[in-house]
């Protein structure tokens, strides 16, 4: 139940041969006949994907004509007969016309696991023979991607495949030639598949109703006989041709075999470990190997979308090269030893530590990849066994400065909807932030809404991103002048009187007070100071006015500034004066960068918070925690992770537990942090991977992936989903949770979790946020956004009855302008704006150990615009050294027209350490939440060979050509001389089957 | 135990050099001893009758046979697809599914209706109670008995349905549309 739903929608009511089935009104009228027989077959048609008409086999009788069912819209009173006897032979025909292209030999395919479409239809619809024969294509599998192929013969040019890619991953790649003798999917201009702008989102193979698509992960791997040798399986299927005399036997055998099957392959759910979207789905293992990810509609963020690394990044998992095993440093070296040696000495290690300093000597990091219930644990282990607050998380890397805005404002340190509300918007504003590689399933339906639903959408960015390249209006702005334009749109819109007048009386203060402060933010200023022309300010001041419901995404480009928090309020602020708050469609959405960070900051891993934010220093709230805890707690707040790497340099924090963070290379100015843990006079590391990080410990802890936990995680959204243990632990390793309460016992504490549930239900039990959260309400697919009232009541969008204040208004905030540091000078004459990648997650330790991702992306490089490269003579393939005050790194170079003038892009992740961005970017950060300001580095370029091999190999999708099309465009197929209708009327045309389309999935 | 702190110059350094265990083979081999031993205890009895079980096998010989197939699995299915797809194999194949699914057909209570008729009317006839038909008056005389009329008419309607029967072309071989004009 949630506490921001409006009441049950409106319905209509159609008779279903006779029968009465409510369904929502102009939803497609087969959505009605589902409800009633969910045998009733409709292939192409799929509710993430609307109707695609291309298969003919849902054709039933409405209101008396034949007509597609997914294409009529359902509406009050209508007839449908399915049973009618022209009905059935119309459906008859179709999947008779389909079997054409599609070989059945389900007992030996990979697909055969119940799930199989085509199978399934075929045997529904009780067909024993085929009226035409099979008959191959012309074309050869294709091979050619690391992750998927498609094999052209099995192949039933449903569109379904082409209509996810073109319209719900919107990354255009795929289409159908209809001009063909034999028509087939082509990748952009029919180029081999890893030649393309496949983007391996796997939205084609997920959508496959049989096995043309199939994951590689897969085949030979899934059924009893699926693996045999080629030859004899080849020779199976033509006697299993021969000798049946129809396809009952046949059909018999195979779905025995597909539940056999069951017996050895699990389907268990999980969510993605990578970005903060939190996509749900459930991974398919046969003993300790990963079969495949099958996304499900049930899925509350994503539905059936996944991206390369949700849906094909999990290998991982059996890296060989995991920590299996506990290791302490012995000289120069690691030893590997047992977990009672390891986890004894670092007890020991810790108190000493802590006897001879104090518990301010210790410093604590938690980890945004690890589940709420671990970073509960974690910040409990700091403050409750060591005494200190010395508690922090990667969020202060990044989005922190986006939590103060918002709670400074609004209240809380959230995004304010969904991404539900994203896709409904009239106006997307996307400003520092490249959600298209970031948080791709995100940016899909964004994507979706501008390409088919008059959805309008702003970026401001240096790069010409993807989603730059779409947008109705591209802000370039100066590096690290956002504030200004930001400021100066919000000054012309109430100079306009644009502004929400009756929202800013009922509902927010400090409006005068705001607006003084905006006077000097004129037009003209901003056109000087970032470089905007003054025309493109108005339009998107006019556009901002034009549109009812607008929603505003940021991420790094904002945030990792030293006025990260001030432009992140002025953001807050333009949304408060609009009114664009509190309603569906609108609100502010800072884009969470990890899969659990937002859990990781609710849960209290931070200096200055406890779970549910509140404060260390509130008396009542320690003591609160004092008593459900049993100990003193410590009253002031604490060291961030920035601030702890001073404090190591000045000789005041002695001793680090690091979980899941890559600091060494993460937190900026690398060199500094990396000399800071050689002083530390002991350091415990907990991963996965050996990382650069461990290198520098102590101790090194092997702990669990997601993959092999249970827990729950928190994305973007402000939702908490369970995931499932999909996998026993390698070797030695264990989960974070369990290792953490290992050493609180042996310090003493007296913690007996047996299972994360009951963590969850204690932490949640103490804070007011999450009271209503509990271990079962989160079962299978269901989840909760915070706030959680205690009868289970979430709050998918925020402030719809007021603000967190006194008052419940909401404040305008006076930001505080700062000039940017380290801009480009004589020396270092060189913006450097880094971050993230579509293939690799962040750093790449995890990502670098997917071959196939490595394969798409073996290295990283630096963008160099083609002005640039032309000034300093060099191409595609040139090595260079970026020098800056602070470290240099040596990288290949690409030239491209994403970024533009003296700006270069380096992405943070690297297979080398020495690589890493972060050698570059200096100690200067956000005033109020310590940030570091990564996007603010200046450096310099040096030629050390002008050209070279290039640093994008072949399977880059950067280098294809992706191509927009409406869809599937079934009219040519309708048009061919060889169709012949089976229909009672011409088709409804593709702009009146668009209506029926979904704007976003929604989840069943 | 006693191991060196950091914050001394040498040690302080990041490190990569990692020394697994490396486990003697017989170390290994006890290992995962201990681990069937585990899972045997836990199963003693299921596992004391299947060992009886293989006893037996063994001592009939079959134990050997299965040991061999599974060992030639693949190559023992590669020699009867083989055969099993030569032409007078197959089609024996065929024709074994399709009589399995032809019984399916079968209406049983019709076919003993039909036995029960033939044989009360062999038992009126070998008794002396029918006499046999002689000539044209006594077949017309008999066509006027109407359980004769109806089972006239029940026997012409399988004829014709058989007439139509053979007369129909095997749905298996319905000519393929042309590549041109193939249904899509």
């Amino acid at each position: 139940m949630s506490a921001s739903g409006v009441g049950a929608p409106p319905t209509v009511r159609v008779w279903v041969d006779d029968q009465p089935v409510d369904v929502e009104p102009d939803g497609p009228v087969v959505e009605a006949i589902l409800r009633k027989d969910e045998r009733f077959p409709h292939i192409c048609y799929h509710p993430a994907l609307g109707p695609i008409q291309t298969c003919d086999t849902c054709i039933a009788e409405v209101d008396g004509k034949l007509v597609r069912a997914c294409a009529v819209p359902a509406a009050e009173g209508m007839q449908v007969r399915t049973q009618t006897v022209r009905a059935q032979e119309a459906r008859m025909e179709a999947m008779q016309r389909i079997l054409v292209h599609h070989e059945l030999y389900c007992t030996v395919c990979d697909n055969n696991n119940g799930n199989c479409i085509v199978h399934n239809t075929t045997m529904h619809m009780k067909i024993n023979h085929q009226k035409y024969p099979f008959q191959p294509k012309p074309y050869q599998q294709d091979n050619s991607h690391p992750f998927y192929r498609y094999d052209p013969d099995q192949c039933i040019l449903c569109g379904r495949c082409v209509e996810a890619c073109q319209n719900l991953q919107v990354s255009e790649v795929l289409s159908i030639d209809w001009n063909r003798d034999r028509p087939r999917v082509i990748w952009d201009n029919d180029v081999p598949i890893n030649e393309s702008s496949c983007v391996s989102c796997g939205h084609c193979v997920t959508v496959c109703p049989c096995n043309a698509l199939m994951e590689k992960s897969m085949l030979g791997e899934a059924g009893y006989m699926t693996g045999l040798d080629p030859a004899l399986w080849e020779a199976m299927i033509h006697l299993t041709k021969a000798v049946e005399p129809g396809y009952g036997p046949i059909f018999t055998v195979s779905e025995v075999e597909a539940q056999m099957r069951q017996s050895r392959i699990r389907q268990t759910k999980t969510v993605c470990t990578y970005c903060g979207v939190g996509c749900s789905f459930d991974v398919w293992t046969k003993g300790g190997k990963i079969l495949k990810v099958e996304p499900r509609m049930e899925a509350p963020a994503n539905q059936i979308s996944t991206c390369v690394k949700g849906k094909f990044g999990w290998e991982f998992v059996n890296s060989p090269e995991r920590l299996l095993h506990p290791l302490i440093r012995k000289g120069d070296r690691f030893v590997q030893v047992s977990w009672d040696e390891a986890l004894d000495y670092t007890a020991t290690r810790l108190r000493e530590i802590r006897d001879n300093y104090g518990p301010d000597a210790i410093g604590v990091i938690s980890s945004s990849k690890c589940t709420n219930e671990e970073n509960y644990l974690m910040q409990k282990f700091a403050r409750a066994v060591i005494g200190t607050n010395n508690i922090d998380n990667c969020s202060r890397y990044c989005q922190t400065p986006a939590t103060e805005g918002l709670r400074r404002t609004m209240g809380y340190g959230g995004d304010t909807g969904s991404i539900q509300d994203i896709a409904h918007a009239d106006l997307v504003i996307i400003i520092g932030a490249n959600p298209a590689e970031s948080h791709p399933v995100l940016s899909t339906r964004i994507r979706r809404a501008h390409k088919h639903f008059g959805q309008k959408l702003i970026v401001a960015d240096l790069r010409r991103n993807d989603m730059a390249a779409r947008a109705d209006l591209w802000l370039h702005p100066r590096a690290g002048t956002d504030f200004i334009w930001l400021a100066a749109v919000t000054k012309y819109i109430i100079d306009q009187g644009w502004h929400n007048e009756a929202f800013i009386r009922e509902k927010v203060n400090r409006f005068d007070e705001f607006r003084a402060w905006l006077s000097p933010y004129t037009l003209e200023f901003a056109e000087q100071q970032t470089g905007i022309a003054r025309k493109d300010l108005i339009r998107c001041a006019e556009m901002i006015h034009e549109a009812t419901k607008v929603c505003i995404c940021w991420a790094m480009g904002v945030t990792q500034h030293v006025m990260g928090s001030e432009t992140s309020t002025l953001i807050c602020n333009l949304l408060l004066i609009t009114g664009n708050v509190g309603r569906p469609g609108t609100g502010a959405y800072p884009l969470r960068g990890h899969n659990n960070v937002q859990g990781a900051g609710d849960f209290g891993c931070a200096p200055v918070y406890l779970p549910g934010y509140e404060r260390v220093d509130d008396p009542n709230v320690r003591a609160k925690y004092e008593r459900a805890w049993g100990v003193k707690l410590p009253e002031t707040p604490g060291m961030d992770n920035h601030r702890m790497v001073e404090e190591i340099h000045q000789g005041n924090l002695k001793a680090m537990y690091i979980q899941g963070e890559e600091m060494a290379l993460v937190d900026s100015n690398s060199n500094h942090v990396q000399a800071a843990f050689e002083k530390l006079e002991f350091m415990v590391v907990q991963d996965v991977f050996f990382s650069k990080t461990a290198q520098f410990a102590d101790v090194v802890l092997p702990a669990c992936p997601s993959l092999e936990k249970e827990g729950t995680f928190t994305n973007t959204e402000r939702r908490i989903q369970r995931l499932y243990r999909v996998l026993e632990p390698l070797g030695e390793a264990k989960p974070d949770w369990w290792i953490t309460q290992e050493l609180a016992r042996r310090l003493g504490a007296h913690w007996n979790y047996t299972h994360p549930g009951e963590i969850l239900e204690e932490a949640c039990g103490l804070a007011e946020l999450l009271k209503g959260v509990k271990w079962d309400r989160l079962e299978g697919y269901q989840s909760l956004q915070w706030p959680v009232q205690e009868d289970g009541t979430d709050t998918p969008l925020l402030y719809t009855e007021g603000f967190p204040f006194p008052d419940g208004k909401a404040r305008l905030h006076v930001p505080a302008w700062r000039p940017p540091v380290l801009e480009p000078n004589e020396e270092y004459d060189l913006h450097l704006n880094n971050g993230r990648m579509l293939e690799h997650f962040h750093e790449g330790n995890l990502t670098y150990r997917v071959p196939g991702i490595r394969e798409k992306v073996p290295m990283t490089y630096v963008e160099v615009s083609p002005e640039l490269a032309k000034k300093r003579g060099i191409e595609t393939g040139a090595l260079v050294r970026l020098v800056s005050p602070y470290g240099a790194v040596k990288v290949r170079a690409v030239v491209t027209d994403r970024v533009q003038g003296n700006e270069l892009y380096l992405p943070m992740n690297s297979p080398r350490d020495h690589e890493a961005v972060n050698y570059l970017t200096s100690s200067y950060h956000d005033d109020i939440t310590h940030t570091p300001a990564y996007k603010e580095i200046s450096v310099r370029m040096e030629v050390l060979e002008a050209k070279g091999p290039s640093p994008m190999k072949r399977g880059n999708f950067r280098l294809g050509h992706p191509r927009a099309l409406p869809g599937v465009m079934v009219e040519q197929k309708w048009r061919r001389t060889d169709y012949q209708p089976l229909t009672d009327e011409a088709a409804p045309s593709a702009e009146q089957a668009k209506r029926l389309k979904p704007r976003a999935p929604v989840p069943t | 135990m006693s191991l060196p702190r950091k914050g001394v110059p040498d040690l302080a350094k990041a490190i990569t050099t990692i020394e697994w265990e490396q486990p003697s083979a017989q170390e290994q081999t006890v290992r995962r001893l201990a681990k069937v031993a585990d899972e045997a205890a836990d199963a003693a009895d299921a596992l004391t009758a299947f060992i009886r079980w293989i006893q037996l096998m063994h001592e009939k010989g079959w134990l050997q046979a299965m040991i061999a197939i599974l060992e030639q699995g693949e190559d023992i299915m590669k020699i009867l697809v083989r055969q099993a797809n030569e032409p007078e194999y197959a089609t024996g194949l065929k024709n074994l599914i399709g009589l399995t699914a032809l019984l399916g057909q079968v209406d049983v209570e019709m076919l003993r209706s039909v036995a029960v008729a033939a044989r009360e009317a062999k038992t009126r006839v070998t008794s002396g109670q029918i006499q046999p038909v002689a000539g044209i008056f006594p077949l017309l005389a008999a066509l006027r008995d109407p359980a004769v009329g109806t089972g006239l008419a029940w026997m012409l309607e399988v004829l014709k349905s058989l007439g139509q029967a053979v007369a129909q072309p095997d749905p298996t071989h319905a000519p393929a549309p042309s590549l041109v004009t193939s249904a899509t």
